[in-house]
């Protein structure tokens, strides 16, 4: 895994972007990722398409490089947990669960969060809210209108990028004075380069070499 | 022999009805009637209008009356027909035939517009007649009583199989009739074609294996009259686009003089724009005439076609969208607007008018620029060695052929040794190896040769017998819903704010608009004002308005078409020519062969020209834009291996530009090196990137193999979390499953298709075998002209263009008044 890191300050707070599609927060010492989209692959494999078994295991290879690289005590998923229905891909949680004893798994529900508190707890969840609040910083699936500032996911943020005669939508952190939106943690996810953000967000695309930083006035949105 | 059939009961009861209607059979008609009698399969050949129907559907019905013994109860003729609206106008007409000649058969269409209550009924009792569509052939096959409609059925025919050849329609309708075959091995399958260059070819793809097959060719021709539209000048230094505006009070009369005419663009832009200029130009023609291309809602687009069939429309202006289709018996006139780019293109559109076989079609031709006038004149030479395309045969389309494994498994199921053989005799799996074949069951089974990495995955299943079955309702009703392979764009609806619904329109083309803008849809000014869940609301606006480019409007150029233009254009310099079109060309070609040079056929022109801006450097291989857009990449890859610098590019069907703002040093060696045939491939593949043409490939691919789901049903939740796009899933087959027989084909798809090779091959070679001129000019000439109106084209808006090419055109030369 080749992490590359990029701090902002949000509310205050140092918080720490990378290209491995999480955010970091020190100080909260909280690793935050959104629409993990757990057991998609298999459920579209039941369902008669053939997506093969390693694009969900490496979203959690992924995971769990960024566990042990910043140890947090706690991990807060904001939304689209699991994909579906109960699969082979979301038993095999409970075992990569049980390799970090050490950090809090906290869910914010997402509009595909159906299964049952009780299935979810038994995957090794600690904490299952609808919503969360620390140091005035909101912890919502959906991103939230108006001034209250949001960590948020659901919407799968894209750019497009046009560098020369290639064009390429590449996933992104969004991020204005009060919002902050996640990209997917699950690679098996497609991107909206369509959102229209407020004027003033900033977006931080990412690829396997880097994360960058880009105002709305140097790329074609 | 012929003597012996003419005295059968059956030729005698047809011929007495033809006769009371005043007709005489021709005599293909009464070639295929004989040779269907004695057992034969085949393939008729003959020009619109002349009665290709009538040559097999009658056969059947004298085979029927000379031996009703051999026809028994329920299905015994299955027509396919390529387009549904055809199919209503054929039934009604074979039924009426049947009525007449006074037998009980009965004739009925089905396809995606039969209710289903309908279908319910046929199901219970097939017509002796059944319509179909390659994809109700395909959905009849999936149906657990397969065998039961089938059982009795006689013959199959193909209709409008030139069409259907070089897609991958035409592939679903090879996999039907083998697997027909399998259970009825006597059957006797016909097509139906028009001329096209490999008619041998088409035949063989249609009927492999077939011990008994005929070709007949109908010796009737369709006359064509081809007449240009003149402009009053000549612009020395053409663009294309602006042309046809200047002509509208030309066609004017046209169409006033006519009973009915039919104008042809290329683009749905094109139309919509001409639509407009028609209106303006003559404001009566409000009311009386329409707009017809494939965005504008079905209902009102059968309306067009019913009111012109009527004669209540006095024109209307179309796309490809009415290329083919039943006869529009008042339509006299056919105007084409700007090239058609292909022969047959514009010999199917010419047929269009007097549709009967005796009359002489009559076609004008409208030029979008001046330049265009010598495609005119090689299609008149085209048309009269009738030198007509090839369609090439599709072969190893995997996706096509795992989608009807699942049919197959749907419909009762197969063993996979008994399909296989049947599978190798089409035309396009005859090289399909045992791996490959291992494979596309692994795909429906397991999902992947490598199955431990597709755990839970169970499409078709093998039950204890070792036949391949579907057991899942519900993998069955999706697999259903998605038969099929043709794959839409993301169409949005287009309906006023206050309801009322106008078109579609790619999604492609709304997502660049901004509330208020305004845009041209079926002839309107609309103004957009919101997206809302697939739907697109507007409200009814005045003034100017943004015509959509609809993406893959532009057709290619053919490879023969393109032969004839260089040998015009290097007639063109010859002075004593006699055709019309290329003496009324002569200050042009003048001024190209003063300023520059005109090729002859065994040269390639180069040109370097220095202007203000920078360096421009101009190919005309005639190859058309798909080729040259290859080539332009090709070139300027090969000459920044000689030293370091970057180029924009445009092109047009006639030849490509490389600009740089630095100089483009290159010497008549260096020249010769970077038009070298050797290494062409490893070139071509060096210089684009093939890996994002392929993914736009496997959009289709991934379509019709099953992997993205076109259509869900309902509004589950459990459908919609099934959505996702080809790209993503190209994306993890890239990364987990490169060995992906769909992915291979994807870059296949890139080679043979969209790089054209054995096309670009023979470029190279024609261009090594010829004499390059290369020439230094220090303003653009004749030629250059609408390849740099192009490339500005792309970057600026449409009154800034007319200012700027207005300004290039004085700085370069005046046009020039011409001598009557």
């Amino acid at each position: 895994m080749n992490l590359k890191e990029l701090e902002i300050i949000f509310n205050e707070q140092k918080l720490v972007l990378n290209n491995q599609r999480a955010l970091y927060w020190p100080v909260e010492k909280t690793l935050i990722i959104a629409d993990l989209h757990l057991g998609k692959a298999a459920h579209f494999r039941k369902n008669g398409i053939a997506i093969p078994t390693q694009v969900s295991q490496s979203d959690l290879l992924i995971l769990d490089h960024l566990i042990n690289h910043y140890q947090p005590e706690k991990l807060i998923i904001v939304g689209d947990f699991v994909h579906a229905q109960p699969n082979t891909e979301t038993e095999n949680f409970t075992e990569f669960r049980a390799s970090h004893p050490l950090t809090a798994f906290i869910l914010i529900t997402g509009n595909h969060d159906r299964l049952s508190d009780t299935y979810l707890y038994n995957l090794g969840i600690d904490v299952i809210v609808d919503k969360l609040e620390i140091k005035d910083i909101l912890f919502v699936h959906e991103p939230p209108q108006g001034p209250q500032r949001s960590i948020s996911g659901h919407i799968h943020p894209g750019v497009r990028l046009e560098l020369g005669k290639t064009k390429k939508t590449l996933p992104c952190f969004v991020v204005d004075n009060y919002h902050i939106v996640l990209p997917a943690f699950s690679q098996f996810t497609g991107l909206d380069a369509k959102n229209h953000y407020s004027r003033d967000a900033a977006f931080y695309p990412f690829n396997k070499t880097g994360i960058f930083n880009l105002y709305p006035n140097s790329f074609k949105g | 022999m012929k003597q012996d059939f003419k005295d059968t009961n059956g030729y005698s009861i047809i011929s007495d009805w033809m006769q009371a209607k005043n007709q005489k059979a021709f005599s293909f008609q009464e070639k295929a009637w004989q040779k269907y009698g004695l057992g034969y399969s085949g393939m008729v050949v003959a020009p619109t209008g002349f009665g290709k129907t009538y040559s097999i559907f009658l056969a059947v019905l004298i085979d029927f009356l000379n031996h009703p013994n051999n026809y028994k109860n329920g299905l015994k003729l299955i027509w396919v027909t390529p387009l549904r609206s055809l199919a209503k106008d054929l039934a009604r007409a074979m039924q009426e035939a049947i009525n007449e000649i006074g037998l009980d058969w009965t004739v009925e269409v089905r396809n995606g517009d039969t209710e289903a209550k309908q279908k319910a009924r046929q199901d219970r009792s097939m017509p002796d007649i059944l319509l179909v569509t390659p994809e109700s052939l395909h959905l009849l096959i999936a149906q657990k009583s397969r065998d039961l409609f089938f059982k009795n059925l006689k013959c199959i025919v193909v209709d409008e199989w030139h069409e259907l050849l070089s897609t991958k329609r035409g592939v679903m309708v090879e996999l039907a009739i083998t697997f027909l075959r399998m259970s009825l091995p006597k059957i006797q399958v016909w097509g139906i074609s028009a001329t096209i260059g490999n008619i041998d070819e088409a035949m063989d793809v249609l009927l492999p294996h077939f011990p008994k097959k005929v070709k007949i060719i109908a010796k009737e021709k369709k006359k064509i009259d081809i007449l240009p539209v003149y402009p009053d000048y000549v612009e020395i230094l053409p663009w294309a686009g602006h042309l046809g505006g200047k002509l509208v009070d030309q066609v004017v009369p046209i169409i006033l003089q006519s009973k009915s005419t039919i104008l042809f663009t290329n683009t749905r832009s094109q139309s919509e724009m001409w639509y407009q200029l028609l209106l303006d130009a003559y404001p009566d023609f409000a009311g009386q005439i329409a707009l017809h291309h494939s965005s504008i809602d079905g209902k009102i687009r059968q309306w067009i076609e019913d009111n012109l069939s009527n004669g209540n429309l006095k024109a209307v202006v179309s796309t490809s969208s009415l290329d083919l289709g039943v006869d529009f018996k008042p339509v006299d006139t056919v105007i084409q607007i700007g090239s058609s780019k292909g022969v047959a293109r514009f010999m199917q559109r010419a047929g269009r008018s007097r549709h009967s076989p005796f009359e002489t079609s009559k076609i004008y031709f409208v030029p979008t620029h001046s330049l265009e006038l010598i495609e005119v004149a090689a299609l008149k030479e085209a048309v009269k060695t009738q030198t007509i395309e090839n369609r090439e045969p599709l072969v190893l389309t995997f996706d096509v052929l795992v989608q009807f494994l699942v049919t197959v498994a749907l419909g009762g199921g197969f063993y996979s040794d008994q399909l296989k053989p049947f599978i190798q005799q089409t035309f396009s799996f005859s090289e399909m190896t045992d791996e490959e074949w291992q494979w596309c069951l692994y795909f429906i089974t397991i999902g992947g040769k490598t199955g431990k990495n597709y755990e839970e995955f169970h499409k078709v299943v093998l039950d204890d017998e070792g036949k391949y079955i579907i057991t899942s309702r519900k993998i069955g009703m999706l697999h259903r819903m998605n038969i099929g392979v043709i794959v839409s764009d993301a169409m949005l609806k287009v309906k006023f704010v206050s309801g009322g619904y106008i078109g579609m329109i790619e999604e492609y083309f709304i997502s660049r608009l901004k509330k208020g803008d305004r845009f041209t849809l079926a002839g309107r000014v609309l103004e957009f004002v919101r997206t809302k869940e697939m739907t697109v609301q507007v409200k009814a606006s005045t003034g100017k308005a943004i015509t959509p480019s609809w993406l893959g409007g532009r057709l290619p150029l053919s490879s023969n078409l393109s032969y004839f233009l260089r040998q015009k254009i290097a007639l063109a310099g010859q002075q004593n020519t006699k055709e019309h079109e290329l003496q009324f060309l002569q200050p042009l070609l003048e001024r190209q062969a003063i300023v520059s040079h005109i090729p002859k056929e065994n040269e390639f022109l180069v040109e370097k020209i220095k202007t203000r801006e920078g360096w421009h450097l101009f190919m005309y291989p005639f190859e058309g834009r798909l080729i040259h857009e290859i080539m332009s990449s090709l070139i300027a890859y090969r000459i920044s291996q000689l030293y370091p610098i970057s180029f924009s590019m445009a092109m047009n069907d006639y030849g490509f530009e490389l600009f740089s703002d630095r100089e483009i040093v290159l010497s008549e060696e260096q020249l010769h090196y970077v038009l070298r045939k050797d290494n062409l491939m490893t070139d071509v593949v060096a210089s684009i990137n093939a890996a994002e043409m392929a993914k736009r490939k496997f959009r289709d691919i991934a379509v019709i193999s099953g992997m993205v789901l076109q259509n869900i049903y309902g509004q589950h939740r459990n459908s919609k979390s099934l959505q996702s796009s080809s790209g993503i899933i190209f994306q993890v087959l890239e990364d987990h499953d490169p060995q992906n027989l769909l992915l291979r084909q994807a870059y296949n798809e890139v080679f043979n298709q969209q790089l054209e090779e054995p096309r670009l091959r023979s470029a190279f070679d024609r261009i090594a075998n010829s004499k390059i001129v290369y020439i230094e000019s220090t303003q653009f000439t004749p030629m250059s002209f609408p390849i740099k109106v192009d490339s500005l084209r792309q970057s600026l808006s449409s009154e800034e263009l007319g200012e700027r090419i207005r300004r290039m055109q004085e700085n370069n030369l005046k046009p020039i008044k011409k001598k009557k």
